[in-house]
């Protein structure tokens, strides 16, 4: 069952319980008090019809028009039984307030809310027959005060709730720079058609991030030609902030003065976002406590904008990455085209040299000593020491795919990496088993680029060899280590065993690189990444239960 | 025989050139050099060449690299006795452009395959 329709069972339960419990009290009300106004038979035609009401509204109506139904019959029930009864008894008020606990069945909007209490006192004032006698109007005032606080806290927190869907949906579509903006100019608008709108004159908003005692513009409703100097005062105060706005003093922006200003700090995953809210000056009533009302509206833009700062970082740095390699590629083809033009003086002496001993029909003497001489004064060995020192640049490479920035991380995203991989494989994550029990400060340091080879190399491989039981197992051989260990059942286990022990052998030797690899890229190339690291790695075959394994093991590094 | 060569690296490419002229033809080869494309601008002459090498990588400093020569021959001069002196594989890059009959000599250049380019040019 979704979550809809559980909450509307609930709500048809509580509506059904509340009924029954209205009808009692006023049954209880009927039978206690000394004056009736209408005759008794009359009583029970009116619940008989109340409850035929409810039934045909409830197999009869449309969904939309059951709850103004509803109450309809609820009020006029009440209105009904306590008709010309003393409201000085506050035991006749009570069915009221049942209402009032049933209200949120059919208070979605502020229209609603409106005919509600209405309703209710238009009731109150049928039933005391117009009296305005103010002991009696005391109830329903502290109702009417009542409902507001408690509507005006719901309508905040639906218009809360819609605008961070909103921010939510913005970010979503509009994830670039060129686009960003929309975001506060959405939350301004959307605060100034609002209800809140008629008492928060919202002018402008600026967003700022506190980074070392300075504000630096993040974006704005209105863009900044010329930023102000904000006083160390200020940023003092913004600093020592929690939860409340801080009313600030005038500021200058964009040659406009803006007197009635409040700072609101927000904070997410180390940063401090800094709002400069510009209202204008007409706006003098309940200020702070809208912005404080209006602060998870804040909380989720700062946290989109630093989402959106982050994606940019990991854009830049990917860009970054790519641009090397790019450069790497085009330096390559650049160093193999002048290989092969230096190569032709070089071909071109061996192509005399094979002329001169094969003769051909058509060499005489003259020509014999012209090739005698060409040799003579040839630079071939010159020309390929150039070649070879070009040619080096293309022998340096792995060094240049990889970026060389390695960032400190905890297990989890060690895991997490491994885990999006054999799930990207196998489609599932039942295979991938922590048995360890590690404590939170266990740090290393890591590659997330060089690892992606690795992983993915690693993987691939369990994937396209895999028939049998395959499986990545986390375990803490010895304290500050974390060893992966990537087991895959071996096919044909006594057919291979003697190819692959002695690709264990090969794999597990220290001083082999240049040999190694030549015999088999893929393992070389992820054995020479972890070597540039100094990760310890090792493969094994355990034959008990024919389980080629390739063990990494991090070490933690002092934090 | 009157060769045009455009090439940059001279250097690297002039004795191969020399040694087929005197090997293979008897000093019977006239060479000339262009190292950028805007040196060349005799079209009148043009005609009196009977094959034209065209290396794709010209100098830095040329207007324009192998393909825009070619290109200009081919269209503006209409003259086809072409050859396409080049270190990369330009075999794809030569069929998009249409140009996939014009005879390519590969680098490094090998003495016989240069000879027997260029007597596939000879003038019965």
């Amino acid at each position: 069952m979704i979550t809809a329709d559980l909450d509307y069972n609930i709500r048809k339960i509580n509506s059904f319980i509340l009924r029954g419990v209205l009808i009692s009290l006023l049954l209880f009300n009927y039978l206690d008090s000394s004056f009736n106004y209408f005759q008794p038979r009359l009583y029970t035609i009116f619940i008989v019809v109340y409850v035929f009401g409810m039934l045909f509204q409830l197999y009869g109506l449309p969904i939309k028009y059951r709850g103004i139904f509803r109450y309809l019959l609820d009020i006029s029930l009440i209105t009904l039984f306590l008709y010309e009864k003393d409201l000085g008894n506050t035991l006749f008020f009570l069915p009221y307030i049942l209402l009032l606990f049933n209200s949120i069945n059919y208070s979605n909007s502020k229209s609603r809310t409106l005919v509600f209490i209405l309703g209710i006192h238009l009731s109150i004032l049928i039933v005391d027959g117009f009296s305005l006698v103010f002991r009696h109007q005391l109830i329903p005032v502290i109702f009417y005060v009542f409902m507001l606080i408690y509507y005006t806290r719901k309508i905040f927190n639906q218009f809360n709730s819609d605008l961070i869907k909103l921010i939510g949906d913005l970010f979503a579509q509009n994830i670039s720079e060129s686009s960003s903006y929309k975001i506060l100019h959405e939350v301004k608008k959307r605060i100034s058609r609002s209800s809140i709108g008629y008492f928060f004159k919202l002018d402008q908003i600026f967003l700022f991030r506190l980074i070392n005692n300075r504000l630096v513009l993040i974006k704005g409703t209105q863009f900044i030609r010329e930023l102000p100097d904000f006083s160390d005062e200020i940023i003092g105060k913004i600093k020592e902030s929690k939860e409340k706005p801080i009313k600030g003093a005038s500021v200058i922006i964009n040659t406009i003065e803006y007197s009635n200003i409040y700072w609101q700090r927000t904070d997410f995953e180390n940063s401090t976002y800094v709002y400069l809210i510009c209202l204008k000056p007409a706006t003098f009533m309940l200020q702070e406590n809208i912005i404080i009302g209006l602060k998870p509206v804040f909380s989720q833009v700062s946290k989109v904008f630093h989402l959106m700062n982050s994606l940019d970082y990991i854009k830049k740095n990917s860009a970054k990455t790519i641009k090397e390699k790019v450069a790497y590629v085009l330096d390559a083809k650049n160093a193999m085209h002048f290989v092969k033009n230096k190569l032709t003086p070089i071909t071109n002496i061996l192509d005399l040299v094979d002329r001169y001993f094969k003769k051909p029909e058509n060499l005489d003497e003259r020509k014999e000593k012209y090739i005698k001489e060409k040799l003579k004064n040839n630079r071939g060995n010159v020309q390929i020491k150039e070649v070879i020192s070009k040619a080096e640049l293309m022998i340096k490479g792995v060094d240049n795919l990889i970026a060389k920035d390695d960032v400190k991380v905890s297990e989890r995203v060690i895991i997490d990496s491994v885990r999006r991989h054999w799930f990207y494989h196998f489609e599932n994550l039942d295979d991938v088993r922590l048995n360890f029990n590690k404590e939170s400060n266990f740090n290393i340091s890591f590659n997330h680029e060089l690892f992606d080879f690795v992983f993915t190399d690693i993987i691939e491989n369990i994937s396209k060899y895999s028939t049998g039981i395959k499986m990545v197992e986390f375990i803490e051989d010895s304290p500050g280590t974390l060893t992966v260990l990537f087991k895959n059942e071996i096919k044909d286990y006594n057919r291979k065993i003697q190819e692959l022990q002695e690709l264990v052998t090969q794999y597990n030797q220290p001083d082999n690189d240049e040999i190694y690899s030549r015999k088999t890229h893929g393992l070389s190339f992820i054995r020479g990444l972890m070597k540039r690291k100094k990760i310890k790695n090792v493969i094994s075959i355990e034959r008990e239960t024919k389980m080629f394994i390739f063990k990494i093991t991090f070490i933690s590094i002092k934090s | 025989m009157k060769i045009l060569i455009f090439e940059n690296q001279v250097q690297d490419n002039l004795d191969v050139f020399n040694d087929v002229n005197f090997l293979d033809f008897d000093n019977r080869l006239r060479f000339e050099w262009i190292t950028k494309s805007q040196d060349f601008n005799n079209y009148d002459a043009l005609d009196n060449f009977d094959v034209v090498f065209v290396d794709i990588d010209l100098s830095t400093k040329s207007e324009k690299d192998g393909y825009g020569v070619i290109e200009e021959f081919l269209n503006d001069y209409d003259y086809d006795r072409l050859v396409v002196m080049t270190g990369h594989n330009v075999k794809d890059e030569l069929a998009s452009r249409g140009w996939e009959n014009l005879k390519v000599l590969n680098k490094p250049i090998i003495l016989d395959e240069l000879k027997s380019i260029i007597e596939s040019f000879e003038p019965e």
